[in-house]
């Protein structure tokens, strides 16, 4: 089907001893936005990175539009239009604002001039135009974060993920990147998002995954997810934990 | 725009070249002076060669003289035992070069940072020893003399100074169109992001292991051919100085010195050592042997413990002191040279 | 068969040396996470230092007793005053800085000296076979394994029972868990450089008693210790000691049974051998990552 992104079916992945992930079945349609949450330590960011291949799974099997991915790299997925954010950010040092960006637009134009011109109108869309020939070395942690977008951006995804983007964030920051996102589904990329900021989260998302200790709690709308018991069990174990964590952000 | 802002590589490179090639006419009269120029151009040579690698690519092999031995050894074996002319020897180098860098490349992949330049270290030392025993084949330790015949271009020798010095700065200017094309393609982002952070490089659809190993296997070809040349320039080659670390050292202390990963950084940086080093020991040379050790170990510890980028982050410093951080406005005419932006921060 | 006991015998003697080495650069690269590649040098140091001992005629083997001292306190002031810029810089600085330093020292050994071989002319120790059953051995080859043994033992046991071993051992298991946990590093640095050193030229000292030295030599030592280290695994420090024993067996076993010239390059083939199929060492568990 056209419609299916991405599908995972039993996947299980592993560290040292510790079940990140566990029998994780799932199927994300094309459109909107759908968050995947849960406490810390639930599995949120490997389950990401088993879906863009950034992780071999252990087991199971996962496809992208239709097509097996079990064993392939992660560059296959990008080529195949998948882009996503990290937790941390993670820009190219060496090179410049515009140069970080032009690497994402060599995914879909085959030559830099051609990746440049898409480079530049990603940037104009995050609103770094004006700082394209500045070294990443010199941004603040927001601009570091709209870069890291625009990267992704200008690969021109047919799915976006997006880990964590809005933490550190001031209130106004997160409106900006609502807003943004929102760009985005309307003009046709699916966004996945992980996050933390749950009201936020409830609010513009059509579709809610719950991860708990690698597994999937539930799996529904915003309204369905918020009156389920286990996820309410969920959140209310690991309030303290979270607490924590969000003062180390 | 102006036009030369808009192409300043392309124009100060042309200055640049253009000036080198009048400096027998002026500056470095006399065979001795010439014979520096050529030994200064083709360290800068063999530098921007490493530098893709080492600069651009962000591996650090210590064993790069592997392939300089084996392209000075096939075209020398070659003309020595089957009169095959040293051009044609050349392209026989770089494509035994090549092969090898192919084999060793792809074993050694998934290495990475000491360990790569552990096994590229052991790799060459090995060649070395390899060729010190199998002295039916190369003469062993003691090397290999090309003989002497009527200088013609046919069999690459030359009377005189003055013709190699302009075929080395041919092969320097040929090796630096070959690293400013990658630099500005697409090949080139490429590399440097798999540099920079192989995973990220992944997630946005870069084939980390196909990009490493290409750029490993083409400078092994470069630097195969400048192999050639000097076996050539020297009409000697033996097991120490063309496999040994000597040799490799050299190479990616011009490049490191002068800035890794920029485009000049190479050049400045492997003319400035065969100048450092030439001038010790003439200096030195009644006092004590091994003056231009000193200089190499003392020009190391300078860089490890100062200036890690190298001449090029020297001349940025100075640059940003007097003309003050600019916070250049988006224009597109000079982006095409912010692809020149100095690598070398990266290694902290 | 008798070659082959023989071979083995000798690549044993010699590989606890190697062995020894091995550990000084284990240590370094464990604890400071430096990779030392002036390590051979500190070799030839030892050899040198014991050489000039010996023209003022003391005896090489009460010498090795005073590079204990002198290993120590330049190895401490080594670290000290110079590599201390760049423990836990990137791996290019220390990788320039060390390997800078030891192109000085060989320069400088070079002027002190001569650029030709030296050796303790006219010891007998080292030079005449004696013979124990079957075998032929120098009694040098002998005397310095016992001693390479004595110092291995001596430093496991240090490592594993003192207080100071603990906070070095806790430092090479993780650098940021020590200090937070009170382990002072930049003691502990320095400290463990000078062992290191020490080990380094009593290794050098005992070499010299049946092998002259030159001043090139720390480079042969270098990729030896390299060698034993990479198939020890990189963070084992008892581990190099027995890859310095396979690397000496396996040198003298190619000399041997292949041909001298080639001594190495078994050794180097090994080497890349493991790094590529077993980059965590020949002793790594599974799944262990570089």
């Amino acid at each position: 089907m056209s419609d299916q992104l991405i599908e995972l079916e039993n996947v299980s992945k592993s560290f040292g001893g510790v079940k990140a992930v566990q029998n994780v079945t799932l199927q994300i349609d094309a459109g909107g936005i759908v968050a995947l949450v849960g406490p810390n330590g639930a599995g949120k960011s490997t389950l990401f990175d088993l879906m863009t291949g950034v992780q071999k799974l252990d087991s199971g099997r996962r496809s992208l539009f239709g097509q097996d991915m079990t064993r392939a790299p992660s560059h296959r997925f990008a080529a195949a239009g998948m882009a996503r954010t990290f937790q941390k950010v993670r820009l190219f040092e060496s090179m410049t604002v515009l140069d970080n960006v032009v690497v994402g637009g060599l995914l879909t134009s085959h030559s830099v001039p051609a990746a440049e011109s898409a480079a530049l109108e990603a940037l104009g869309r995050l609103g770094l135009a004006d700082r394209a020939s500045s070294m990443t070395s010199e941004l603040t942690l927001i601009d570091r974060k709209r870069l890291e977008m625009a990267r992704a951006l200008a690969a021109n995804p047919r799915i976006l993920l997006l880990d964590e983007v809005m933490t550190g964030l001031t209130p106004q920051e997160v409106e900006d990147a609502i807003a943004l996102i929102q760009d985005l589904v309307d003009s046709g990329v699916t966004v996945l998002l992980v996050e933390h900021l749950l009201k936020v989260v409830m609010r513009i998302s059509r579709r809610v995954l719950v991860l708990e200790q690698g597994q999937l709690i539930a799996d529904g709308t915003p309204k369905e997810v918020q009156a389920d018991p286990r996820v309410i069990e969920a959140y209310i174990g690991a309030a303290h934990g979270e607490e924590d964590d969000n003062a180390a952000h | 725009m102006s036009f030369i802002k808009k192409h300043s590589t392309v124009f100060w490179g042309i200055v640049v070249f253009a000036v080198a090639a009048t400096l027998p006419l002026w500056l470095l009269t006399g065979s001795y002076l010439q014979g520096l120029g050529v030994a200064a151009i083709v360290a800068a040579s063999l530098s921007v060669a490493w530098n893709l690698v080492g600069g651009y690519g962000g591996r650090l092999s210590f064993g790069h003289a592997a392939f300089f031995g084996l392209g000075g050894y096939t075209s020398s074996l070659l003309f020595v035992h089957f009169n095959v002319s040293p051009w044609a020897g050349a392209l026989a180098g770089m494509l035994v070069a090549g092969i090898v860098a192919i084999i060793l490349g792809s074993i050694t992949t998934h290495l990475q940072g000491i360990y790569f330049t552990l096994v590229t270290f052991v790799f060459s030392l090995l060649l070395m020893n390899l060729a010190r025993y199998a002295t039916g084949l190369t003469g062993g330790d003691v090397g290999l003399s090309i003989p002497l015949e009527q200088p013609s271009f046919a069999i690459m020798q030359f009377r005189g100074q003055t013709i190699w010095y302009y075929l080395a700065l041919a092969m320097l200017f040929i090796f630096m169109v070959v690293a400013w094309l990658i630099v500005r393609s697409p090949f080139g982002y490429r590399l440097r992001a798999t540099k920079d952070d192989v995973d990220v490089a992944r997630a946005l659809g870069v084939k980390a292991e196909k990009v490493k190993l290409e750029v490993f296997t083409l400078s092994a070809m470069m630097v195969a051919f400048a192999g050639t040349f000097l076996a050539q320039y020297e009409l000697f080659i033996d097991p120490g100085s063309a496999f040994g670390m000597d040799r490799s050292v050299e190479m990616a202390l011009g490049a490191i010195f002068g800035g890794a990963g920029t485009l000049w950084g190479p050049v400045v940086g492997g003319v400035a050592i065969v100048l450092f080093g030439e001038g010790a020991r003439v200096w030195l040379e009644d006092s004590f042997t091994g003056a231009d050790i000193i200089v190499y170990g003392a020009i190391l510890i300078a860089v490890a413990l100062w200036l890690p980028g190298g001449l090029a982050s020297l001349a940025t410093m100075v640059r940003d002191a007097i003309f003050g951080k600019r916070k250049r406005k988006g224009d597109q005419a000079s982006l095409s040279d912010a692809t020149e932006s100095n690598g070398g921060a990266h290694h902290e | 068969m008798e070659l082959l006991a023989q071979t083995l015998i000798t690549g044993i003697l010699l590989g606890g040396v190697y062995g020894l080495i091995a550990m000084g650069l284990s240590l370094a690269f464990g604890v400071m996470r430096i990779v030392n590649f002036a390590h051979g040098a500190l070799v030839a140091i030892g050899m040198y230092a014991v050489i000039a001992l010996y023209r003022a005629d003391v005896n090489p083997f009460v010498s090795l007793a005073l590079m204990v001292p002198i290993g120590l306190l330049f190895g401490a002031l080594l670290q000290g005053s110079l590599l201390n810029w760049v423990t836990g810089k990137s791996e290019l600085r220390q990788l320039l800085l060390t390997l800078g330093f030891g192109m000085v020292v060989q320069a400088v050994l070079q002027a002190l000296f001569t650029p030709g071989q030296v050796g303790l002319t006219g010891f007998a120790w080292g030079s005449q076979l004696v013979q124990v059953g079957p075998l032929y051995l120098k009694p040098a080859h002998l005397v310095g394994f016992v001693i390479a043994i004595v110092i291995a033992i001596a430093f496991a046991l240090l490592l594993r029972y003192s207080a100071l071993g603990r906070q070095m051992r806790a430092t090479v298991d993780d650098a940021e868990i020590a200090e937070s946990s009170g382990v002072r590093s930049k003691y502990i640095y320095i400290l463990a450089m000078g062992i290191g050193t020490a080990i380094a030229m009593i290794a050098g000292g005992v070499l010299v008693t049946y092998r002259p030295a030159i001043p090139t030599i720390g480079n042969e030592f270098l990729l030896i210790a390299f060698v034993a280290v990479v198939l020890g695994g990189l963070r084992n420090i008892i581990g190099a000691f027995v890859g310095g024993l396979i690397a000496g067996v396996m040198q003298q076993l190619t000399a041997a049974f292949v041909s001298p010239a080639l001594q190495d390059v078994g050794l180097f083939a090994l080497f890349i051998l493991v790094l590529i199929f077993k980059p965590a060492g020949l002793f790594s568990r599974k799944g262990e990552t570089v």
